[in-house]
Parts: C-alpha cells; sequence; structure tokens
C-alpha cells in the first residue's frame, strides 16, 4: 500500500515528460502551418501589389482552423493596404509590409503542479518582414 | 535505492529526448523558413531587368540591382546585419552566404533545353524562361545536446522564373 500510494506521487510527475514531448510536437505542427500560411499570404500580396481584405480575411480563417484555442481578434495583423507598385528602384515605396502575431497558449504540460501560471505559460509568435510588389505602375 | 537510481535515470532520458526534440522541430521550422527565403530573394531579385532589352521582347536582368535586392531581402528575412553575420535573437548562428544565378537571353539559349543543379544541394530546376535561381547557405543548425552540434549546414535553393503568357 506505502509503494503504492509512493509510485502513484511519481508517476503523476513522470507523466508530464510525455505529455510535454506531445505538447511539443502539437505547437510544432501549429507554428510550422502558421509559418505556411503567412508565406502564402505574402506571396499573394506580392502579386495584388497589397495586403486585400479577401488574403486579410483568409489569414485569419486558416489561423483559426489550424489553432484550436483562439479566436480571430487573438490574431494581430498589422499589413500594408495601400496599393504599391513595381518602380524599379528598391526602396520603400514597394515594400509591402507585414507584421502578424498569433499567441502561442500552451507551451509547458502540467504548469500547474509546476507552479507556473497560465498567464506565463504562452507566448507570441511574430512573422515579420517585406516583399516586393510586382505590380507595374499603371 | 534501486528504484530511485532507475528514475533518475528515466528523468535524464526524458530530458535528453525532450531537448532533442525540440532542437529537431525547431531546425526543421528554419529549414522551412530558408527555403521560404530563397524563393523569396529569387523573386525580388527577378524583379529587375533592362527596359530598353524588355522593350525589343528580351528579359536581361540587372544584376547588379537584383543582388542588391536580393542582399536586402535575406539580411531582412534571416535578421542579419551588414556583414550578414546574426543579429542578437537570431536563430542562425554562423556567418550566412548566397549564391545567385542569372539565366537571361544575355547569356542563355531558350531554345534548347537549359537544366540548372545546384552543386551544394541538388536542387535542379529545368530553365525554359528567365530565371533567377538563389542559394542560401545558413550555417549550423543550433543544438543543445554536444552529440548533435555537427549535423551539417543548411543549404536551401529557390528559383523565380518569367513566364510568357
Amino acid at each position: 500500500m506505502k509503494s503504492l500510494i509512493a509510485t502513484s506521487a511519481v508517476l503523476i510527475l513522470l507523466v508530464i515528460f510525455p505529455l510535454q514531448t506531445v505538447l511539443d510536437q502539437i505547437n510544432h505542427k501549429k507554428l510550422r502551418d502558421f509559418d505556411e500560411i503567412v508565406h502564402n499570404a505574402c506571396e499573394q500580396a506580392r502579386t495584388d501589389g497589397r495586403f486585400t481584405p479577401e488574403n486579410i480575411e483568409n489569414i485569419k480563417k486558416s489561423v483559426t482552423a489550424k489553432f484550436h484555442d483562439i479566436s480571430e481578434g487573438d490574431i494581430s495583423i498589422n499589413v500594408t493596404t495601400e496599393m504599391k507598385y513595381r518602380l524599379d528602384e528598391d526602396d520603400e515605396r514597394e515594400h509591402i509590409n507585414y507584421e502578424i502575431k498569433v499567441p502561442l497558449k500552451k507551451i509547458v504540460a502540467g504548469n500547474l503542479i509546476l507552479g507556473i501560471s497560465d498567464a506565463d505559460n504562452q507566448v507570441v509568435y511574430t512573422q515579420k518582414g517585406y516583399v516586393l510588389s510586382e505590380v507595374p505602375m499603371p | 535505492m534501486k528504484e530511485f537510481l532507475i528514475g533518475i535515470s528515466v528523468i535524464i532520458l526524458y530530458c535528453i529526448i525532450n531537448v532533442f526534440g525540440q532542437d529537431f522541430n525547431l531546425d526543421m521550422r528554419q529549414n522551412f523558413n530558408l527555403k521560404y527565403a530563397a524563393n523569396e530573394c529569387s523573386a525580388s531579385g527577378s524583379l529587375f531587368y533592362d527596359p530598353v532589352k524588355y522593350s525589343e521582347g528580351k528579359i536581361v536582368f540587372q544584376q547588379d540591382k537584383s543582388k542588391e535586392a536580393i542582399e536586402k531581402q535575406i539580411k531582412n528575412l534571416l535578421k542579419l546585419d551588414d556583414s550578414f553575420n546574426p543579429l542578437p535573437g537570431s536563430y542562425y548562428q554562423d556567418k550566412i552566404t548566397y549564391k545567385v544565378y542569372f539565366y537571361d537571353y544575355n547569356n542563355t539559349d531558350f531554345s534548347i533545353p537549359n537544366t540548372h543543379k545546384d552543386v551544394d544541394t541538388g536542387y535542379t530546376v529545368s530553365i525554359t524562361s528567365p530565371t533567377v535561381v538563389v542559394t542560401i547557405n545558413s550555417g549550423k543548425s543550433r543544438y543543445r545536446l554536444t552529440l548533435f552540434q555537427n549535423i551539417g549546414s543548411t543549404i536551401r535553393s529557390g528559383s523565380h522564373t518569367w513566364k510568357d503568357r
């Protein structure tokens, strides 16, 4: 009986490790999908000359479909929405900027057992950069 | 005592597995991002062509301007300083190097089959139209365990092609 109680207590602590491995794989898949969504959206923006409302809506829908624990309001999308044209000069006038952030809500498995609050157990993942517009000046 | 030692061994083994798993996943994500960077750089480089030749129906890249745009994109996407060394907070730890290949009406006969094959990656693309190919070598990946620290460099290639409509 004594052994059973001691083993149960130790098992609860040891089960955190395989749970952490599983959580790492889930988070890796989410971030991988997020990167792909952002990169595809940027390629679309390059040919459109800006991030269109349809493109932004598509980003939100795709991200919430992959991240089941967040809503569209949790996603921060700060992108260029005014038209940018190709000027053959490679300066700011051609840059379509993007900064898209998404919260990753669970990093450590069994955080409450380890004394980590839910607020501390999350991070904001950001994809930021620019692409050059391919749209010629009319 | 025996159970205690077995328990400690199991915990150490789990820690090694978790650490390697996290580092490997991060390496795979950065590998994908490097591929995207190569694609994006080749797309940026392909935007700069000679307008006089273009009016004659030929695309000839302005290689100096293209290289400048490619270098700016590499520094932007991979978080590098002006010497192509990683900035603090960047995933990479070695100096980044790149190669760019231009295939246009100045140096390529598109009427015959052409193939570009990268010597480092084996990346092969058929050249049928003006194309810019960029290969980026990001150096060694970050592994915390000493056993895996010399796995090898990550090199990815990407290309962007002008297609006639």
